[in-house]
């Protein structure tokens, strides 16, 4: 072995030696930071279309109360579309970081489907529901957040359905019941405020 | 060649060292107030503790970081640790640790093996630290006895010096209990019995917990008794399923107003096992698989539900009314399995419980309740058998609440969609305890529990008193 190969062969052991340690230090320093399981950031709704006058309830955790909102949101012409984007608005509230209800990273609703004058089915994608925190009172003010939202601005909305990634699922994380129509007519549930 | 090979493993070992992920470790310190978990860190391939969260139960712990000293004030003592050094003063006197002192962000670790003589040198109650199971006892420890009754069928009665709470699980062969919030030690490991059915039992302490498992030659169950002091080991009784019995009179008053203890035993088809007819039906929220929320790093919903229940059963029980669990143990309920045997055991009043982090107080619930479908005769809509008690749940609801307020815990009322209130045919409401502060072990705390439990017992009472009867059945 000539004097150059070792000397080629050491510098390849150092090279080795120091991108492994440098891997390891940044393997540390990923286990250190927070880690969103996807991107966390706001869903934006669509910049076309007319601008239109909505009412959003949104959950506040620390009252357990609806807040009614009112907001201008860009929506598109088809009722379902236009039920969709409604919903992302209010989701976007969620994902914020300053939210007084927070929901999982990546929450979104992939579809609405407004299948009868008074029955809409909301399909959510898996985020939703698997990164939802766990309780009562929190997942049924999004239950009730949701339903409320589109029957205020859905009129005759009276039976709502949630599924996840298109199909039927027991519970939102543990509690809130999802295998059944919620049912807006039903009464309010939680306190309205302004 | 070898050099060669060196070559190789020098990358192989960085590699593993890279994918490697080191699974949390944690060590429990039982004080007489409360049992707490703290992480147990790695720092160059020594265990470390974070000395002030340990300390942060047991007193008032101050420290002041000055260059890289480490200075602590607790209680009256004062102590002075130095950041890579592994001789300390403690309480004024030197300590010399196996590793060296760790200073991060002002956060102070010590090695584990120096836990126990850091503590014992600041207070002065009685400490065992248990290094290799990573447990650390402050005063009492909680001990057992294990005595097998030859009965038919054969009965291992277990008893402790105070009230504990183990998860249970069976697998075939074995009946296991872990021991997580209480400090239980074993004087002998090991018990062998001259049985066929209850074959032993054996006792072991690791992972920050303890473990007592009972081989058996059949499948066992284990129920409680004596506030929690006793649990008896005896094997699965078969029930014959049977078809449920016509509607009974009401049963003579009790104490509470309510009906008292019938001997009638509610044997529905639906119901896989028998129960006593009870007043009180309560319904420990998740169990088994389901662990329901994670509360803390160490805190699952399931067994607090659990500790809750029984602490409620024995609060009713004092007001002379009777109830049961629909669990007494880890088990695995499906909200229709809950319903259906709730509704066979045909009580006044279903008390379904769930704990959350979010808030503080007491959130009572009652059914979120739309269209009903119609009645089929003397049959009712399972998806809205609720619907004929929602008044008297309401009623219910209420009742408990003032009684909360009359003891100052915030409570407050909601109706919820959440199973299997929709399914129960009698008064019913779903009970969310939540911690009296922010701090989530708050929910663990023998007084906290006792008081809020006081105040549903009462609640319940109160709406026996005033008529008890729901709706139609």
């Amino acid at each position: 072995m000539t004097r150059r190969v070792k000397f080629l062969l050491a510098l390849l052991v150092v090279a080795v030696a120091t991108m492994g340690y440098y891997a390891l230090r940044l393997k540390r320093q990923a286990e250190k930071l927070p880690s969103p399981a996807a991107d966390t950031r706001p869903i934006a709704p669509p910049v076309a279309g007319p601008t239109e006058h909505v009412t959003l309830y949104v959950a506040y955790d620390s009252d357990g109360t609806l807040h009614k909102r009112q907001a201008d949101i860009a929506v598109p012409g088809d009722p379902s579309e236009r039920a969709r984007q409604i919903l992302r608005a209010l989701i976007s509230i969620y994902l914020d970081k300053k939210s007084p209800h927070p929901l999982g990273a990546g929450a979104d609703v992939k579809y609405v489907f407004l299948v009868k004058p008074n029955m809409a089915i909301i399909d959510t994608n898996s985020a939703f529901a698997d990164h939802h925190r766990s309780g009562i009172l929190v997942e049924q003010l999004t239950v009730a957040s949701i339903a409320r939202t589109l029957a205020a601005n859905v009129p005759g909305t009276i039976r709502v359905k949630i599924l996840v990634e298109g199909k039927e699922r027991e519970t939102l994380a543990g509690h809130a019941d999802l295998a059944d129509f919620y049912d807006t007519a039903a009464g309010d549930q939680f306190p309205e405020a302004e | 060649m070898k050099h060669r090979t060196h070559f190789l493993a020098i990358p192989l070992a960085l590699a593993v060292l890279v994918v490697t992920a080191a699974e949390d470790k944690y060590l429990t310190v039982y004080t007489p107030q409360a049992a707490y978990s703290i992480k147990v860190v790695d720092r160059n391939g020594r265990e470390y503790v974070a000395l002030l969260d340990v300390l942060l139960a047991l007193g008032n712990p101050r420290v002041r970081v000055d260059g890289d000293k480490w200075k602590l004030r607790f209680n009256d003592t004062e102590s002075e640790f130095k950041a890579g050094k592994t001789k300390a003063k403690v309480n004024r006197k030197d300590l010399h640790m196996p590793a060296p002192f760790v200073l991060e962000s002002s956060q102070g670790f010590v090695p584990l093996p120096s836990l126990g003589p850091v503590i014992s040198r600041l207070i002065s109650v009685r400490l065992e630290f248990r290094e290799t199971a990573r447990r650390v006892f402050i005063g009492a420890t909680t001990q057992f006895t294990a005595e097998l009754q030859k009965t038919a069928p054969p009965k291992l009665v277990l008893r402790f010096s105070a009230p504990v709470n183990p998860s249970i699980s069976t697998e075939p062969g074995k009946l296991r209990m872990v021991f997580t919030r209480e400090p239980l030690i074993a004087n002998v490991p090991a018990q062998t019995f001259d049985d066929k059915t209850i074959k032993g039992a054996s006792f072991a302490e690791h992972d920050a917990l303890a473990e007592l498992t009972i081989q058996a030659g059949a499948p066992l169950q284990a129920t409680f008794g004596d506030q929690n002091r006793t649990i008896i080991i005896a094997p699965v009784q078969q029930v014959q399923a049977q078809a449920a019995p016509p509607p009974e009179p009401p049963a003579a008053t009790g104490p509470g107003g309510w009906p008292a203890q019938s001997a009638t035993a509610a044997q529905g088809a639906a119901s896989p096992v028998a129960h006593p007819r009870a007043t009180v039906v309560i319904d420990p929220g998740h169990g088994g698989d389901d662990r329901g929320a994670a509360l803390s790093a160490s805190l699952a919903e399931k067994d607090v539900t659990l500790v809750w229940a029984r602490r409620l059963r024995a609060a009713l029980e004092q007001k002379g009314i009777t109830a049961m669990l629909l669990r007494d143990g880890d088990t695995s309920l499906s909200s229709d399995q809950r319903a259906a045997l709730a509704n066979a055991a045909r009580p006044q009043v279903f008390v379904s419980l769930h704990a959350g982090s979010t808030g503080s107080g007491v959130r009572i619930y009652t059914a979120h309740l739309g269209e009903t479908g119609p009645r089929v005769g003397s049959f009712l809509p399972w998806d809205t058998a609720q619907a004929a008690f929602l008044d008297a749940s309401r009623a219910l609801a209420g009742s408990v609440a003032a009684e909360m307020h009359k003891h100052e815990i915030p409570a407050g009322t909601a109706p919820v969609f959440v199973r299997p209130l929709n399914n129960i045919a009698a008064s019913a409401v779903a009970i969310e305890v939540m911690p009296p502060t922010a701090d989530i072990a708050g929910l663990m705390t023998t007084g906290y529990q006792q008081s809020v439990c006081a105040a549903i017992a009462e609640g319940i009472a109160a709406v026996g008193k005033n008529g008890a009867s729901g709706g139609a059945r």
